[in-house]
Formats: structure tokens, C-alpha cells, sequence
């Protein structure tokens, strides 16, 4: 319980940071000014991804094809493997990007603008992402093993594609909604 | 892996995420009332949830 915690919350404090990052750049770019270009190009981009994770359009994402070091396991502790495994896998920018939501949630946070927005969506994934965690042994009944679980989840990957094409067109409605609300003044 | 245990699991995991899917776009919608913005936060939780290799 502790080992997980520790992996959430130092996930979270990096993504919150880099969230804000993001979008203080996206401020710093002039992007904050122009919201109606970057909803649209945002709103243009999302059809394609979710395309993708139906396997209608098949293309390659931005990645490091890097996975996370199980070494810390030996090196540093459960406790201190978790940590590490938080900071690094919540980056998201240095591991495998499978899917296209990461992409359409940095576009967003870097094009809206706003650190407080920026912080929010990529905390907000971070969360998804580390919500497997604690979910898993609740579903399941048992502490099962990590990699019997990724072998689960991988073995049912394509109904999680599907989720993130749900996700991705959900976000595309919301963003759809927000250019109609700007457009009308 | 037993192949029986792993699929009992694999219903298990999928019945999880049936509930966080409608628990998110049910908390979009929500938040959305209010702040339409503020929808896109359940919708990255949603987006993170169905980001495979987390573990």
C-alpha cells in the first residue's frame, strides 16, 4: 500500500510540474491568445489518434521505445523502486507511447496555454495511468503479480484501444463544444 | 499463467473498466456542466486509465 502510494504521488508531482511547464510555455509562445487555432487544430488532430486506436489509420507515435529499469527493484527497495518507477514512468516523454491520448493531452496542455490547464490534464492522466494499480487487486481479489496483470491487460488490449478511441472522441466532442461556445461570442 | 485463471482475471479487469469508463464520462458531463473546460479532466483520467505498459 505504501510502495503504491509513493509510486502515485511522485508520479503526480512530476506530471503536475511538467503540466505546468507545458502550459507556461504554451503562454510564453503567444498560444494562450489563440484559443479558437488551437482547439481546432487540436479537435483535427484527435480524429486521426482515435482512427488509430480502431485500426482504421495505422501510424507510428512520437517515442523512446524505453521501458522502465525493474533493476531498482534489487537496487533500491520496493519502496524506493516505487518512487523511481513514479518519476520516471510519469515523464511519459522518455517510455513507450502506445497511445494517442499522451499526445492529444500535451498538445492541449502546451496549446491552451495555461499552467493551472496544463497541470490538470497531464496530473489528470497520471492518475488514469496509476489508478491500474489500485484497481487491479481490487478486480482481481488477489495481490497478483505486476507482470501477471500487464499480461491480462495486454491480452485484452484491444478492448483498452477502444477505451482510449472513446476517450479520445469524448475529448473531441468537449472540444468541438468550446470552438461552437467561442465561435458564437 | 493457467489460461483458466488469466481469462477469470481478464473478465475481472474489464469489468473494472467498464465502471471507470462510465464513472468518467459521467463525471466529464458533470464537470462540463459547470465548466466546460473543466470536462477534460475526467476525460485525461479516462485517457490514462487505457494507457497499457503504466505498471
Amino acid at each position: 500500500m505504501l510502495a503504491v502510494s509513493l509510486y502515485t504521488l511522485a508520479g503526480l508531482g512530476v506530471t503536475l510540474v511538467v503540466g505546468a511547464g507545458m502550459g507556461e510555455l504554451g503562454r510564453a509562445a503567444g498560444l494562450a491568445g489563440r484559443p479558437v487555432f488551437v482547439l481546432a487544430a487540436c479537435l483535427a488532430i484527435a480524429v486521426p489518434l482515435a482512427a488509430r486506436e480502431l485500426g482504421v489509420l495505422r501510424f507510428r507515435l512520437p517515442e523512446r521505445p524505453l521501458q522502465t529499469e525493474k533493476v531498482w527493484m534489487h537496487q533500491f527497495g520496493a519502496l524506493g523502486a516505487a518512487t523511481m518507477w513514479g518519476l520516471h514512468l510519469s515523464l511519459g516523454f522518455f517510455t513507450r507511447v502506445n497511445y494517442g491520448g499522451f499526445w492529444m493531452l500535451t498538445l492541449l496542455a502546451l496549446g491552451l496555454g495555461s499552467p493551472g490547464m496544463g497541470a490538470v490534464l497531464m496530473g489528470g492522466h497520471w492518475v488514469g495511468k496509476a489508478l491500474s494499480v489500485w484497481v487491479a487487486p481490487l478486480a482481481l481479489r488477489t495481490s497478483a503479480d505486476g507482470s501477471e496483470v500487464v499480461g491480462m491487460w495486454e491480452s485484452d488490449a484491444r478492448h483498452y484501444r477502444r477505451v482510449q478511441a472513446l476517450g479520445l472522441a469524448a475529448t473531441g466532442v468537449v472540444l468541438a463544444a468550446w470552438l461552437t461556445i467561442l465561435a458564437g461570442g | 499463467m493457467d489460461t483458466a485463471v488469466g481469462s477469470i482475471g481478464q473478465d475481472r479487469l474489464r469489468t473494472a473498466s467498464y465502471f471507470v469508463v462510465g464513472i468518467a464520462l459521467v463525471a466529464a458531463v458533470g464537470a462540463g456542466a459547470i465548466d466546460l473546460p473543466l470536462a477534460l479532466l475526467p476525460l485525461a483520467v479516462l485517457l490514462g486509465w487505457s494507457h497499457l505498459h503504466s505498471i
